[in-house]
């Protein structure tokens, strides 16, 4: 699998790192700071992940080039990707 | 005065007839990154900055490389007082003693670098001039083609031996 680095352009995927589902809203923290707020949904956040087979926004990481974080679009079944942002 | 001491001391250069294994010492690498305008700044000091994240620039007796979209590397002779100069006008990290400049020459130099580094190293697309920020041996390197048959690896220095070791190797079918 080849991506398109937004700086660097196409490399090799082992050049990336992948960094989880850019689709999750992250939740607020609550009133007294870091740490806080809601557990439940916090928890839920950190542990716990789609598995979807087709479309996936993801983060990835240009880890041995640039370092820039960018996302896109890959079909989990196929491993087709979309333009990075 | 401390004395710098190369992380290759204990590694052993070689000259065949087709290949040229090599350290390049005496230089001061300067990383330079900011925020908002700051290249402008910076231009009015070090010179015309590159455009592409693939292309080197040659100015002031340095080679300038766009190693981001808001960060350049800045390769200049041992002297270079370019991190003083540009004090106040970008965020600036001497990275100097951070990276190994390993030299490869010779007509299997890209045969040897096609074995490790997955671009394309074709002499017709990775002209002299052209750089590229990748991995070498799971290590990040920066490779900068100087000549059709030269090359020069900025290696990080704690895995520089590591990349000379892994070089070596991938020579070895050319002594």
């Amino acid at each position: 699998m080849r991506l398109a680095c937004p700086h660097c352009g196409p490399r090799d995927y082992s050049e990336f790192r992948y960094g989880g589902d850019a689709s999750k809203q992250r939740p607020p923290h609550g009133t007294t700071g870091h740490g806080t707020g809601d557990l439940q949904t916090w928890h839920d956040f950190v542990f716990l992940f789609d598995n979807p087979k087709g479309p996936h926004l993801e983060y990835w990481q240009h880890v041995l080039g640039c370092r820039r974080w960018f996302t896109l679009t890959r079909n989990t079944a196929t491993n087709e990707v979309g333009e990075p942002k | 005065m401390l004395e710098r001491r190369s992380a290759l001391a204990v590694a052993h250069p070689f000259a065949w007839a087709a290949l040229t294994l090599g350290e390049v010492r005496g230089f001061t690498l300067t990383q330079v990154a900011g925020f908002g305008n700051f290249a402008a700044d910076v231009a009015a000091t070090a010179g015309a900055l590159p455009e592409t994240s693939n292309q080197a620039v040659e100015s002031n007796g340095r080679t300038i490389f766009r190693t981001g979209p808001h960060a350049f590397w800045f390769v200049g002779p041992e002297n270079d007082d370019l991190a003083a100069r540009l004090a106040g006008k970008a965020i600036v990290t001497p990275l100097s003693s951070s990276r190994t400049r390993i030299s490869i020459e010779g007509r299997a130099a890209r045969e040897v670098l096609r074995k490790g580094i997955p671009i394309d190293l074709h002499e017709s697309v990775f002209t002299p001039g052209m750089f590229a920020q990748t991995g070498l041996h799971h290590t990040p390197v920066l490779l900068h083609c100087t000549a059709e048959q030269r090359f020069e690896l900025y290696a990080m220095r704690t895995f520089a031996l590591n990349v000379w070791e892994w070089l070596e190797d991938a020579a070895l079918e050319f002594k």
